[in-house]
């Protein structure tokens, strides 16, 4: 028995002194050359559930890497970004966090690509003091503003006022609202419950489904027993487009206006025939052909989706555009200040009129969502390709 | 299989002994974090390995227990602002009732079928997380939980928290070691081995079926509630199916025949994917080549694999000496 | 006329469509070995597995000590004194042969999770008292020296000794043994014989179900026989063996050439 344990003993040492040994090793010899790079870090959901949001982030946080150090980096530095995967986990999102903040001390952080992983990390973000630029779209991220964390994605706060514009200007008043039971879909319906009764509109009928469900006509049927003018639906992929579909197999005619979060090829793909009609708030990326030659984002739109088109062979989607911002708002942050993370973080406070893909940015120290109304276009689908709607 | 007590406790000290120091060999804070994340998994997975590899009952809802604690610790520290510990008690205590309430029926079915019931068990759960929107916030979840605190004073280092979680992931193992070793832990591995032969003498096969898994319903739970506090934020994510697996994957890598499995699992599986944050995109394709692996070549998993390499060495020593 | 310790009466279960057992009433006295015999599929396991518990009777009781038990869990009627053995071999095979048998001792004590976890000073002179316990009846059964090997890897006859040494564990007055000669040699049964001739002497009870005629006529005191579910007859193993309705059950085998 003495035997038996001297040998385990010795076993349980063996392995404790080489995890310490892998864990020493792995970070020695990185601490040397910290002064050479100024090191940026991204958080993004590259597996897992989400991976359709992080694999565009990604490639667009690589390809832009790429292209200032090109160009010889930030005021002779070469600009390193170390982009970690959380795989839509929140646990994953801390550790990863964590990395980024003790192991490789970076200046900034781009991302998460999720509300959920965002949210869990905050924290670590003010206690640690360093900027964060996160590419998710709840707006209990930046509603309190936090002092550390900023946010590029449009919200629900800035596309249910354009919604009901729309519908105001159709004399339409009484809506149905359907919306995805998860995180997106809750938000949007909070936020319209908010806006909608102050604006004189009334939600005539709340409907829910969830995002694997297959058939929604119970739920449509509903609807259609109402005296509903409008069907308001918040979601993402691939619910809506089943809605969409279930709607022309009802024949209902009244209009179908659906988020931003479907704004994408996928949705018409999924819908078919159905989608045509259909009408939703948008950032421009998706009509940047139709844009006025002076829009201020024009050019900037059609430089990413070619550098991205060239890089990757495929066109970029508004996922890829919030990286872009979050991004480039924390170089030109670096560029201005230097190496320093609390400088950074005044600077991207200070932020205004900072044309980006998401739209124009004002930031403020009581506004950390630097987009506005302004940053959406009413878009609607014609022959399966997206018109912009003059409602202005 | 051989082991004795009082070796399981040499080994203990040992580890004991090496999760003190372990603080002062590392460089910095972020592993400091991940070996946090070590202590939080592994009292739901030693827990486990009590519940399936001793008394061969599955769960593959654990879950939602481990849900249960993290919202009962959210929702009582945020909305109703119970002091911090209290809330801890009572999601242990709430999990422990919700076990022995859903587990007298459950546990009387077996195999697939147990499988099943649990798999559900897990999902009503997680859908009561989703949907339950008043009380746990919904898919967006809770902000703004509470770190814990000790007499009063905030525990604000994660150095404090490494400490605090791994003394209790500590006692779990001991309290499993002790009882695996006892009339009840007999009791328990005989149900395992035989149903019928273990009513036959004498024992309460679904009294015991019961205690056990309240048992492991509530130490993951009490990890649960540690996580809550320590993440300070949840959303039902993180408490589904895929982390039922994690838990069982844990256990079946680590090795099903001692409750050291479940220690070599829950140190395994939380700090490989952090340990191959290195290879950048190809990670996923390492982190599951390694499964595979030890699943093929060490089907009693790395214990089990251990034990065979640790009888080698002992037979070669003992026919040099002859 | 001693005591009856079990006695069974009017037994009649159903499965389904199927009278596996039916209106069987017969007892046992205390200190006897009595034998239930009778072609396959005559009920014999189905009755064993009602007298311990595992099955509950469509119709009729079963009393053990005066106590109508029927209705007992299993786990209930063993810590009465009613200890079994298993016709296909349930061993605890992930455990050791010396847990196999502490496991035996379960009813015999008290000591649960709390003084498990704290190693209370009671629970581990329990623990010390089931080990000595443990240790004695493997003695007497001859396996001391494989105490600590896994239980799966004993040899067949082995394991059934050992199967026994963990059913006498309790100290029961009562113990149904399932076809404990079925797969030996027949130098093994001769032991098995001994061991059970043995079991007699210390003053417990036996209820048998066994093929092995041999072994039957030699060491019973009394003999059942079932055919389909049904007793058709009772008696000493001399009256048995020329009983026309026996005989007859067999096929016509004849008996006394089995003998």
């Amino acid at each position: 028995m003495f035997k038996s344990m001297r040998v385990l003993f010795t076993v349980m040492l063996l392995v404790g002194v080489t995890f310490c040994a892998v864990l020493l090793s792995g970070c020695a010899p990185k601490q040397k050359k910290a002064d050479e790079a100024y090191k940026i870090g991204a958080i993004l959901s590259i597996t897992g559930r989400a991976s359709p949001i992080g694999q565009p982030e990604k490639e667009t946080v690589e390809l832009l890497q790429e292209q200032i150090n090109k160009a010889g980096g930030i005021n002779g530095h070469k600009v390193e970004i170390i982009v970690e995967d959380d795989a839509g986990d929140e646990t994953k999102a801390v550790m990863a966090a964590k990395k980024l903040l003790n192991k490789d001390n970076v200046l900034a952080v781009v991302g998460p690509s999720l509300s959920g992983t965002t949210l869990a990390i905050v924290k670590l973000f003010e206690e640690s003091q360093t900027p964060m630029v996160s590419c998710a779209a709840s707006v209990k991220i930046t509603d309190p503003v936090q002092k550390w964390i900023f946010q590029v994605a449009l919200t629900d706060r800035y596309s249910i006022p354009n919604i009901l514009r729309y519908l105001e200007s159709k004399g339409i008043k009484k809506i149905a609202f359907i919306s995805d039971s998860n995180a997106y879909g809750q938000s949007g319906l909070a936020e319209m419950e908010n806006t909608a009764p102050q604006k004189g509109f009334e939600i005539v009928a709340k409907e829910t489904f969830g995002g694997e469900d297959t058939d929604m006509t119970p739920q449509l049927t509903r609807i259609k027993g109402t005296d509903a003018q409008a069907v308001v639906c918040w979601g993402t992929n691939p619910g809506p487009a089943v809605i969409t579909r279930n709607m022309k197999q009802l024949k209902m005619t009244i209009p179908l206006i659906q988020s931003q979060g479907v704004a994408n090829a996928k949705y018409i793909e999924l819908s078919g025939d159905a989608a045509n009609g259909v009408v939703m708030p948008a950032g421009r990326m998706i009509v940047t052909a139709q844009l006025a030659e002076n829009d201020p984002q024009k050019p900037i739109l059609l430089e990413y989706q070619k550098a991205f088109e060239a890089k990757y062979k495929k066109t970029p989607d508004h996922y890829g555009g919030h990286a872009y911002d979050a991004v480039k708002l924390i170089f030109k942050a670096l560029e201005k200040v230097g190496p320093d993370k609390a400088l950074i973080r005044d600077e991207i406070e200070k932020t205004t009129n900072f044309v980006g893909i998401d739209g124009i940015f004002n930031y403020s120290a009581t506004n950390h969502n630097g987009l506005s109304e302004d940053s959406f276009e009413m878009v609607q689908i014609v022959d399966g390709k997206w018109t912009i709607l003059k409602t202005k | 299989m051989k082991k004795t007590l009082k070796s399981d406790y040499g080994i203990l000290i040992a580890f004991t002994a090496l999760v003190s120091v372990v603080p002062f060999m590392l460089a910095n804070k972020y592993y400091i974090s991940v070996l946090i994340f070590v202590a939080i998994n592994m009292i739901v997975a030693v827990g486990l390995n009590l519940l399936v590899c001793h008394a061969g009952q599955i769960s593959l809802g654990h879950a939602g227990f481990y849900g249960i604690g993290a919202y009962t610790t959210a929702v009582l520290t945020t909305a109703h602002h119970c002091p911090v510990w209290v809330d801890t008690l009572i999601a242990v205590a709430l999990a422990a009732l919700i076990a022995w309430i859903m587990g007298t029926p459950t546990l009387k079915l077996k195999g697939h079928y147990l499988a099943v019931a649990t798999l559900g068990l897990g999902i009503i759960m997680h859908i009561v997380f989703n949907e339950w929107e008043k009380v746990t916030g919904g898919p967006s979840g809770i902000v703004g939980i509470p770190g814990l605190s000790i007499f009063g004073r905030g525990i604000g280092s994660d150095l404090a928290y490494y400490y605090l979680f791994w003394s209790f992931a500590l006692l779990t193992l001991l309290v499993a070691l002790n009882l695996v070793k006892s009339r009840v832990g007999r009791a328990m591995r005989a149900l395992h081995g035989s149903e019928v032969a273990a009513a036959a003498m004498g024992i309460n096969v679904s009294g015991y079926k019961v205690k056990i898994f309240v048992l492991s319903a509530a130490l993951a739970a009490l990890a649960g509630s540690f996580y809550a506090h320590y993440v300070t934020f949840i959303s039902p994510t993180g408490f589904g199916l895929s982390f039922s697996i994690l838990l069982l994957t844990m256990i079946i890598v680590g090795g099903a025949e001692s409750v050291w499995g479940a220690v070599i699992g829950s140190v395994v599986l939380t700090s490989l994917p952090e340990f191959l944050r290195g290879f950048k995109d190809y990670d996923v394709v390492i982190y599951g080549f390694i499964l595979v692996a030890v699943v093929i070549f060490l089907p009693a998993g790395i214990i089990g694999g251990l034990r065979i390499l640790k009888e080698r060495i002992g037979r070669r020593g003992t026919a040099e000496s002859a | 006329m001693a005591q009856q310790l079990l006695e069974v009466r009017n037994l009649t279960i159903k499965f389904g469509g199927l009278v596996a057992v039916n209106d069987v009433s017969f007892g046992v006295d205390a200190g006897m070995i009595k034998a239930l015999i009778g072609p396959n599929g005559a009920g014999k396991t189905t009755i064993f597995n009602i007298v311990s518990g595992v099955y509950k009777p469509t119709l009729g009781q079963v009393f053990f000590k005066g106590v109508s038990i029927e209705k007992l869990p299993q786990h209930k009627i063993a810590s009465l004194g009613l200890s079994r053995t298993f016709q296909n071999v349930q061993l605890f095979g992930n455990m050791t042969v010396l847990e196999n048998v502490m496991v035996g001792c379960h009813a015999k004590f008290k000591s649960g999770m709390i003084g498990a976890v704290f190693r209370l000073p009671s629970m581990l002179s329990e623990e010390r008292k089931i080990r000595e316990m443990a240790a004695a009846r493997l003695e007497a059964v001859g396996l001391e020296d494989s105490a600590s090997l896994p239980a799966g890897s004993l040899p067949f006859g082995k394991q059934k000794a050992l199967e026994i040494a963990r059913a006498l564990a309790s100290e029961p007055d009562f113990l149904l043994l399932d076809e404990p000669a079925a797969g030996l040699n027949s130098a093994e049964t001769v032991e098995i014989g001994k061991i059970i001739a043995d079991l007699k002497k210390r003053g417990i009870t036996i209820l048998l179900v066994e093929h092995d005629m041999g072994l039957v006529m030699n060491i019973s005191d009394e003999v059942v026989v079932l055919d389909y579910g049904k007793k058709i007859a009772e008696g000493t193993p001399r009256e048995i063996q020329n009983n026309q309705a026996v005989i007859a059950a067999y096929l016509g085998e004849d008996i006394e050439q089995m003998v």
